[in-house]
């Protein structure tokens, strides 16, 4: 199917591919259903059109569906019993801007203010960050690697460079680090997805939904999606009393740039002790890195001057650096001090 | 009277059509039955290439022509550029030498058919050990990458060794109380211009027309004449507005490359490169360097010997810029007065793309061994690093040995470097702020550290002739030829004012003709390595004296005066002593058949003052680095830079601010990545190579110090290396100051500073 547009104007080096663009759920599962792993869904297009341009898929899709007419999927509801929905195609830059995140939910609107530039925040989902394939420079470099139909991961061989975007706690074949920030924070909130398939649609815990790495149909994926499901929204459980909240990021540049780490911190305090905490390291493992040792010794903890240092100092023991990413760790710990100092202050 | 032009800020004469979107970039133009070009790159960094078949390709629908080696002239682009590129790999013999190595070319109906037949090429290589480091390469063993290329080994004839000498080296350092060693490295730099690189090549007859960004029209003229065997008249070249002018427009393949697919299929072609092109395969990255730096010094500071040993990479080809490592020693005797001096150069080929031109020319790469060794020195001296410079640095009445010649300094304009400390020092409340560990007094993870390096580049070298003619209307418009292109750094603004200000003309009725061969302006090098500003600019202003000259003749029998009773201002000629005046428009009228009156100039610029134009500053960065997290933040750039007489001072902190911008990209962010096992570059986009955002930017402070150069254009000098060359030192000095850690590569990325603090036992 051709776009139509004059040949200067043509994107360049993208292959030929057809288009759908269905207006309801159910449309778009009954076309997943139809074309299944020769489709692939795009809402923003930030991740999937990169990926095509690249050469980073082993194929590229015959079938694209384009969901962003689905008008269901752009809901964003609170409930004060029932928390947060956010439609799957709501966008970075809509929670950004929103006073009412902003207000319950502060992590939310502290990590999509980080994310890459207002131009990608402005057409980037919350669906898509959750469903994004890994920006490992090998994969966005045409370098065929386990998730681009290859059997190898660049980042583990001799003299790699595995500095910046690779995990420092461990890999399944692939080493590549969950990208998103927005996962980061919405784990730390307790968030589940609903997923929508030819079955109806169900609920899982985010964590359950994004488990890393993922073999499907021969290639690793970060999610457990099949190519005939779709993401349709996000809930958010209620906002706890009393409770401070935290996103640390560091990256090389100050937008447009991924985590070299980041941390999601929730803190529930009373009395000048720690009730309740959550931990979550982004930039440093295959999906968010939920360190329950960590929320542990923050649990029953008095603050303190000295609480930040003893926290961390203990945090990511279990770490597994590949060759020239240990300071990555480093980086998360810091992080996390800087965390607890300014929810403590 | 009107107030004086020159030295007032003035907006870009053609800034509006810039950003309104009328202005034509060579990417935006299109010819009714236009091929597209497209390129066959090779992935391999050293192979042989076996067989090629471009049947598939051939037979694509849409597709009108497949060139290889074999279909190119078996010449190498002009001795004045290189002596060993041609314009595809297998041209002459069957190697390919980098990745990105073009080896076929297509034209098609549509860009996507060019494309995809580019993909249908079948290439048949062996691929051959490679090496892309070129201190390995020197190693005996290594990988004998320029053999094939008709040199003794890896090393470059031509300079190497480049020596340069001043003084005794050896007396220097025995008179020495300390000798500080140390070693630094500087990595690739891509210029990352936001243009995508293209040409529009197409024939009429015999004549050829290419469209292309180009800095240096007439260079461009020559090349493509030379490589397609046909007269230099035969060709035009035409360059209107750069998006991205850095130096990196030198010996791109895909122009000839276009031209001949062109010929071939009698249909203009327009090759327009992917994004990644600017930063892998494109002949004009930064060298890479490393540098070993012995300093001699009395204890109170006093250098006494300055002992330099280079190596730049070449990559692949001698692609451009063979006087890149020679422009970088120079730019290290031009800074000192250091009464010994020695600086031994090596350029050494690899299996990198080629490097070439950036701006900053060589200069970068030495700014920062030296720069970083003064500093380690004052360290090691317990010593203000900005005293140990001030003792040391060339003084505004200085005369000093430069490759055998005696530079009087007194005579260019002065060295301004002793001033631009002071005001840099100043205006960073140095004094008081600055201790040899950080320059805040509170504790905490995140340290302030203050840092300076001064810059010194000689700009406009290469000797020259530069011709402008001026035209004045019978409507009053005064008309300037000149024969370069426009960088994009302001250049047709600053010439129509250095024109406006001689000729006593408005601003507003001067219009500026450039960027093209067919113009009936002489030939002229280029616009490059600074050097616009002073060689067109004193030609231009010559042009106006002699029109004025004519002009008030002409009033003179019009008014019934003589022109020595006569002066011009706001386009008028005005008696003096009297209210009567006439305007231009009013005097070429009065002319027997007067269709206008015409002024020329002509400047020669030679070797002596292609050597002796000198651009002084010092960069002062403070920065914060956070060492829990290891990232730098340049908080304030405090640059005191000398430009002579200010021309246009919105244009000159422009230059200053943006070349500081790719100092600091340099400095902390830039971080070209080649992978090891494929030889890939995974830095290949926006993305990865990490260029400076608006959320990057620090506070600047420009402090513009006026040195007037008597042989400039009303005293002005070159502006537009700049800050690029010692932005990157002093932020790297500022975090030696800030955590006490003497970084000697870059970028300085988190990890080092982690590392760094962890080694040292730190937090």
């Amino acid at each position: 199917m051709s776009s139509g547009l004059p040949p200067e104007l043509m994107p360049r080096s993208i292959p030929e591919f057809s288009y759908v663009a269905p207006s309801t759920v159910a449309e778009a599962i009954s076309l997943l259903g139809r074309y299944g792993s020769k489709a692939k869904v795009m809402a923003g297009g930030s991740d999937l059109l990169h990926l095509m341009k690249r050469d980073g898929m082993p194929e590229v899709p015959e079938v694209i569906v384009d969901v962003k007419k689905i008008a269901e999927m752009r809901q964003l509801d609170f409930e004060p019993a029932g928390g947060l929905s956010m439609g799957a195609l709501v966008t970075i830059g809509d929670v950004e801007r929103s006073d009412l995140i902003a207000e319950r939910y502060p992590l939310l609107s502290q990590a999509s203010d980080q994310i890459s530039v207002p131009q990608v925040r402005n057409v980037a989902t919350v669906g898509g960050a959750l469903s994004q394939q890994v920006w490992c420079p090998f994969l966005r470099n045409a370098l065929k690697c386990w998730r681009a139909g290859g059997e190898i991961c660049y980042a583990t061989l001799d003299g790699a460079d595995n500095r910046y975007y690779h995990s420092v706690m461990g890999g399944d074949d692939c080493y590549a680090v969950h990208p998103s920030d927005l996962a980061v924070a919405l784990e730390a909130l307790d968030a589940s997805v609903v997923v929508a398939g030819p079955y109806g649609t169900k609920t899982m815990r985010l964590d359950d939904f994004l488990p890393g790495n993922v073999w499907a149909a021969n290639l690793l994926q970060s999610h457990v999606l099949s190519p005939t499901e779709l993401i349709t929204a996000v809930h958010v459980p209620p906002p706890a009393s009393d409770t401070r909240y935290a996103y640390m990021k560091s990256r090389m540049r100050n937008a447009l740039d991924f985590a070299i780490a980041s941390v999601a911190v929730s803190l529930s305090v009373e009395g000048g002790v720690v009730t309740d905490s959550r931990v979550v390291f982004g930039g440093i493992a295959p999906s968010p890195y939920r360190d329950l040792g960590t929320q542990e010794r923050l649990n029953g903890a008095t603050i303190s001057a000295t609480l930040p240092e003893e926290v961390a100092g203990l945090a990511l023991a279990e770490a597994t650096p590949l060759q020239d990413n240990a300071y990555k760790v480093d980086v998360a710990k810091g992080l996390l001090k800087e965390a607890i100092l300014n929810l403590s202050a | 009277m009107s107030s004086p032009v020159v030295g007032t800020s003035v907006a870009d004469v053609r800034g509006k059509e810039r950003v309104t979107g009328t202005a034509q970039y060579t990417v935006d133009l299109s010819r009714p039955n236009m091929l597209f070009g497209a390129i066959v790159r090779s992935k391999y960094p050293n192979a042989k290439i076996l067989r090629i078949d471009t049947s598939k390709a051939e037979s694509l629908p849409g597709v009108k022509a497949v060139i290889t080696g074999k279909d190119v002239p078996p010449i190498s682009f002009p001795p004045f550029l290189s002596y060993d590129l041609r314009v595809l790999a297998g041209a002459t013999d069957s190697y390919v030498r980098f990745v990105g190595d073009e080896v076929a070319a297509i034209a098609a109906e549509t860009e996507e058919v060019a494309e995809t037949a580019a993909k249908l090429v079948d290439i048949q290589y062996q691929p051959l050990p490679f090496n892309l480091d070129a201190e390995t390469t020197m190693q005996p063993g290594a990988p004998d990458v320029a053999s094939s290329l008709g040199f003794p080994r890896n090393v470059q004839s031509a300079y190497s060794p480049l020596v340069m000498t001043r003084g005794d080296i050896d007396a220097g350092f025995a008179e020495a109380d300390v000798v500080f060693e140390g070693e630094y490295r500087v990595p690739p730099q891509a210029a990352a211009s936001l243009r995508p690189f293209s040409c529009l090549a197409e024939w009429d007859g015999p004549n050829l027309t290419v469209y292309n960004d180009s800095q240096v029209i007439f260079v461009r003229q020559g090349e493509l004449a030379y490589l397609l065997g046909i007269p230099t008249a035969n060709v035009r070249v035409v360059s209107q507005y750069m998006g991205g002018g850095f130096g990196e427009d030198n010996l791109y393949r895909f122009i000839p490359l276009a031209a001949i697919l062109a010929q071939k299929t009698s249909r203009p072609v327009k090759m327009v490169m992917p994004q990644d092109y600017a930063f892998e395969g494109s002949p004009n990255k930064r060298h890479a360097a490393s540098f070993i730096a012995r300093l001699g010094a009395k204890r109170d500071g006093t250098i006494t010997a300055m002992d330099l040993q280079a190596t730049y990479d070449k990559g692949a080809y001698l692609a451009g810029g063979s006087s890149v490592p020679y422009v970088g020693a120079r730019a290290v005797f031009n800074g000192y007065r250091v009464p010994n001096m020695r600086y031994t150069t090596y350029a050494v080929f690899t299996d990198n793309p080629p490097a070439g031109a950036f701006r900053g020319y060589g200069g970068v790469q030495s700014n920062f061994a030296v720069q970083s060794a003064i500093d380690d020195l004052a360290e090691q001296l317990g010593m203000d690093p900005t005293e140990v410079h001030y003792l040391n640095c060339i003084r505004p009445d200085d005369v000093l040995e430069i490759e055998g010649e005696q530079v009087d300094f007194s005579q260019v304009g002065g060295s301004a470097f002793m001033e631009a400390i002071e005001k840099g020092k100043a205006a960073t409340d140095w004094e008081s702020r600055w201790s040899p560990s950080g320059a805040a007094a509170a504790a905490g993870h995140v340290r302030t550290g203050l840092g300076m390096a001064l810059l010194t580049y000689g700009f406009g070298h290469k000797p020259d002739t530069a011709n402008v003619s001026i035209s004045v209307r019978p409507g009053g418009e005064v008309e300037v030829l000149m024969g370069t292109a426009d960088l994009g750094g302001g250049q047709p603004t600053t010439i129509s004012m250095i024109v406006a200000e001689e000729l006593g003309a408005r601003l507003e009725d001067v219009s500026v003709s450039l960027g093209d061969t067919n113009l009936p302006a002489a030939p002229a090098l280029g616009s490059f390595g600074s050097r616009t500003t002073f060689i067109t600019g004193n030609a231009a202003k010559l042009a106006a004296a002699d029109a004025k000259q004519k002009l008030l003749a002409a009033a003179a029998g019009m008014l019934g005066t003589t022109s020595d009773q006569l002066g011009t201002s706001g386009s008028k000629v005005l008696v003096s002593g009297s209210s009567q005046s006439a305007s231009f428009s009013q005097v070429v009228q009065s002319l027997p058949g007067g269709v206008s009156i015409e002024g020329s100039g002509e400047y020669v610029h030679t070797a002596q003052t292609s050597k002796s134009g000198f651009q002084f500053g010092a960069c002062f960065a403070e920065v914060e680095v956070n060492e829990w997290t290891g990232k730098t933040v340049v908080k304030r750039l405090v640059m005191a830079q000398d430009y002579g007489r200010v021309i246009n001072p919105r244009a000159a902190e422009g230059q200053m601010q943006g070349a500081a911008m790719q100092g600091l990209g340099y400095g902390i962010l830039e971080d070209y990545s080649v992978d090891e096992t494929t030889a890939q570059s995974t830095t290949r986009d926006w993305l990865y190579y990490r260029v400076p955002t608006i959320t990057d930017v620090p506070e600047m402070v420009s402090i513009p110090i006026e040195s007037p150069d008597p042989r400039g254009p009303f005293g002005a000098k070159g502006a537009g290396e700049s800050m690029i060359i010692c932005t990157h030192s002093a932020i790297r000095n500022a975090v030696a100051n800030a955590i006490g850690v003497r970084f000697t590569s870059l970028p300085i990325t988190p990890q080092m500073v982690i590392e760094a603090l962890k080694a040292n036992g730190g937090k």
